[in-house]
C-alpha cells in the first residue's frame, strides 16, 4: 500500500497517539476520512486490533515502523 | 423636501488610515477580545509577526534594545535568558493547550492597550512615540517568546516519533493538515506559520527575529511541510548519487507542437514538448550499477538525485522498484507527456524515500514555463527540429504553485525547485528565504554547470541568504549538446555545489566517467537572532566533503 507525503505524516502521527480523545487526533481523522482505505488503516491504528484484512496489517506494521523510525 | 446630498466618491486615497485594530481583525477576528491564541505560541506569533510586517515594525528591533519600555522596565534577567525561560513556560502550557505564563498575557495587555495607533507614525508627538515603542517592544517579545517555545518545531526528533513532546507532536498534526500552517486560529489566506532552519545574520528584517518560525504571506505559492522519519538522528554524512540521465539526447527530443491552422494563424508564439524514448529497462541497468559502484565506495548511499525531466513516468516505476530494496531518497525530474495532442505537458520534481520497503512520494509542479531563445536553440543545436527565428515556449501547465520541504532525522531539510523556479525569484524566493531550508536541489535541463552560469549567480544569493547549500544538476545529455563556442573548450560539468562558505565546486565528469557520489558533512553552526538570542546550535549547513566520480562512459 503506498501512501502520499500528507497521508505518511498522519498516519505516522496517529501511531504515536492513538488518543481518540485528543482535539488533535479528531483532527486528524477528519484529515484522513475522505479516502476509504486510508480510514481503515487509521482505524486499526486507533482501535490497537489487527484487521482481517493483511494488507492493512501489512500497511499498520509498516506506519509504526516508520513512526518509530527505527533504523 | 431638501434635497439629498450627491454622495462624492472618495479615492482609496483618501480612505481612513490603516490602525493596528483593523490589521489585527484582519489577521485573527477574535483576537482582541479573546486570548484563545495565546495557548498556543504559533497562533501568537502569526498574529504578531504579521502586524510587523504589515507595519514594517520590526525595524526598531535595535533602535532601543534590550526594551525598557511599559512591562519590560521591570524585566532583571539579560534579554535572552529571560526569552528562553518564557518560551520554555511557554512551551509546556502548549502542550496541553492551557494558560500560558503571565509574561505573555502581560506583553499581549501592553498589544491591547495600543491598537488604535495608526499603522504609519502620524505625529512627533513623545506620548505617540512612547505608544509605539510599547506597542512595538510587546509584539517583537512575543515574536520571541513564540520562537523560544517553538525550538525543533517540523523536525522529527526522537521525542516527536515517540510522541514523547506533546508540543512537537501537535507542531506536526498541524503542519500535515491541510494547508500546513502551524497556526490554527489564522486564515490561511491571510498568513501561514512555517518551521524555520536559518537566521540571516545581516540586515534587519522579519527574518531576522528568528531561528524557529516563519511567516509566509501570501496564496500564489503554496508551503507544504513534511517531516520525513528517514535516516538516522546521529547521521551527520549523506552520500548523494548524482545521476545525470540521460547520457545522450538528440535534438529530436524537442518536438514542436503542431496547432490546428486556425489556432496557429492567432498564436504569436510557438510551444514545444521534451519528448524523449522511455528506457525503463536502460534505466534500470545503468541506476543498478552505478548504485552497487557507489555502495562499494561508501558504505552506504543515502540519496540520489536526476535532473529535470531526465525520467518519464515509467521509468521512474521502474526506478521504485531498483531502489526498493534499500532506505533511501531519490529526488527526480518526471516529464509527465500530454495525454491529447494538443494537451499540455507536465514537468515535475518527484522526491521518493522508501523505508523498511515502504514508501512515499512527494510530488511538485514546475512554476514557470522555459522560453527557448534563438541564443538557446543555437547553442543546443536545436534548430533542426526548432526554427530559430521563433521564440518556444515549453508546453506545460502550470498547477497550483506549490514548494514542498522534508524534512529528514539528521536535520536535513531538503526543497526542490526545477530549472527556472530557481531562476525566476517571483513568487518563490521569499518563501524559501523564510524558511531557509538547508538543502536546496535544483534540477536543470541546462548546459554546464559552471561558476559564471546563471545557476551558480542564482545559487550564491541563496547561500548568501538564508544560508542554503545549493546543488544543481542537469543531464549528461543536455551538457553534452551544448555547442561550444571558437576557443572554448566543451565542458562536462554535471553539476555545482554552493555553501555560503566561500568558492563553490564545479563538478566536471572526467571523460570516461558518467556518474559521480557526493560526501555531505552536516556542519553545526550557532546563529543569532537579531534580538541577540542564540538557537542553542541547532542549525546544520550540509558542506561537500568529498567527490567520487563513477561509472564507464
Amino acid at each position: 500500500m503506498e501512501f502520499d507525503g500528507q497521508q505518511t505524516t498522519l498516519l505516522a502521527l496517529l501511531a504515536q497517539n492513538p488518543d481518540k480523545n485528543d482535539p488533535d487526533v479528531k483532527r486528524i481523522l477528519k484529515e484522513l476520512a475522505p479516502n476509504p482505505q486510508v480510514k481503515l488503516v487509521a482505524e486499526v491504528l486507533i482501535r490497537k486490533k489487527s484487521s482481517p484484512d493483511k494488507t492493512i496489517n501489512q500497511a499498520v506494521a509498516g506506519l509504526r515502523a516508520w513512526a518509530k523510525g527505527l533504523r | 423636501m431638501p434635497r439629498k446630498k450627491k454622495a462624492t466618491a472618495k479615492s482609496p486615497a483618501d480612505a481612513k488610515p490603516a490602525t493596528f485594530a483593523a490589521l489585527l481583525s484582519a489577521v485573527d477576528p477574535t483576537a482582541a477580545k479573546g486570548a484563545a491564541h495565546l495557548k498556543w505560541p504559533p497562533d501568537t506569533f502569526a498574529i504578531c509577526a504579521y502586524l510587523l510586517h504589515q507595519s514594517g515594525a520590526y525595524k526598531d528591533v535595535l533602535a532601543q534594545w534590550p526594551p525598557v519600555c511599559g512591562m519590560f522596565c521591570k524585566v532583571k534577567q539579560p534579554w535572552p535568558n529571560w526569552v528562553e525561560r518564557v518560551g520554555k513556560a511557554w512551551r509546556k502550557a502548549g502542550t496541553t493547550l492551557s494558560v500560558p505564563p503571565k509574561e505573555v498575557k502581560d506583553a499581549w495587555k501592553q498589544v491591547k492597550q495600543h491598537l488604535g495607533l495608526e499603522v504609519q507614525a502620524q505625529s512627533d508627538s513623545e506620548t505617540e512615540k512612547q505608544s509605539r515603542s510599547e506597542l512595538h517592544c510587546a509584539l517583537i517579545a512575543l515574536v520571541a517568546m513564540a520562537d523560544a517555545a517553538s525550538a525543533g518545531v517540523g523536525l522529527p526528533s526522537k521525542a516527536t516519533r515517540t510522541g514523547q513532546d506533546m508540543y512537537l507532536w501537535r507542531a506536526a498534526v498541524r503542519l500535515g493538515s491541510k494547508g500546513g500552517s502551524l497556526a490554527s486560529n489564522v486564515a490561511l489566506q491571510v498568513a501561514r506559520v512555517l518551521p524555520k532552519l536559518h537566521t540571516p545574520n545581516v540586515g534587519i528584517t522579519l527574518r531576522s527575529l528568528t531561528h524557529h518560525l516563519a511567516l509566509h504571506v501570501g496564496n500564489d505559492v503554496v508551503p507544504v511541510w513534511r517531516e520525513v522519519p528517514w535516516g538516522s538522528d546521529t547521521d551527520s554524512i549523506l552520500n548523494i548519487l548524482v545521476a545525470p540521465w540521460p547520457t545522450k539526447l538528440h535534438p529530436s527530443d524537442f518536438k514542436p507542437v503542431r496547432l490546428s491552422k486556425a489556432l496557429q494563424k492567432r498564436a504569436s508564439y510557438a510551444r514545444v514538448n521534451f519528448e524523449r524514448k522511455s528506457d525503463p529497462d536502460g534505466l534500470a541497468n545503468w541506476t543498478r550499477e552505478r548504485l552497487e559502484e557507489a555502495e562499494r565506495v561508501a558504505e552506504k548511499v543515502h540519496g540520489l538525485v536526476f535532473p529535470e525531466a531526465s525520467l518519464t513516468p515509467t521509468e521512474f516505476d521502474r526506478l521504485k522498484e531498483v531502489v526498493s530494496s534499500r532506505d533511501v531518497f531519490v529526488v527526480a525530474g518526471v516529464a509527465v507527456p500530454p495525454t491529447t495532442p494538443a494537451g499540455l505537458a507536465q514537468n515535475r520534481v518527484r522526491l521518493l524515500v522508501t523505508r523498511h520497503g515502504s514508501r512515499t512520494v512527494i510530488d511538485q509542479g514546475k512554476h514557470h514555463r522555459w522560453k527557448l531563445t534563438r541564443s538557446q536553440v543555437e547553442m543546443y543545436g536545436l534548430a533542426v527540429s526548432l526554427h530559430p527565428h521563433e521564440d518556444w515556449w515549453e508546453n506545460i501547465e502550470i498547477p497550483q504553485r506549490e514548494v514542498h520541504f522534508a524534512a529528514f532525522n539528521n536535520g536535513t531539510t531538503i526543497c526542490c525547485l526545477i530549472c527556472e523556479d530557481l531562476a525566476r525569484m517571483d513568487p518563490v524566493s521569499s518563501l524559501v528565504r523564510s524558511v531557509g531550508p538547508n538543502l536546496l536541489i535544483a534540477l536543470l535541463m541546462d548546459g554546464p554547470q559552471l561558476g559564471v552560469r546563471w545557476p551558480a549567480r542564482y545559487a550564491t544569493v541563496l547561500a548568501e541568504d538564508p544560508g542554503c547549500s545549493v546543488l544543481t544538476v542537469s543531464s549528461l545529455g543536455m551538457v553534452d549538446m551544448v555547442q561550444p563556442r571558437k576557443g572554448q573548450a566543451k565542458s562536462r560539468s554535471v553539476a555545482l555545489w554552493k555553501d555560503n562558505g566561500p568558492g563553490m565546486v564545479e563538478i566536471e565528469l572526467p571523460k570516461d566517467k558518467d556518474a559521480v557520489l557526493l560526501t555531505l558533512y552536516n556542519e553545526t553552526v550557532e546563529e543569532f537572532s537579531a534580538d541577540g538570542r542564540s538557537d542553542g546550535k541547532m542549525t546544520d549547513h550540509p558542506r561537500l566533503e568529498a567527490v567520487h566520480f563513477l561509472g564507464k562512459a
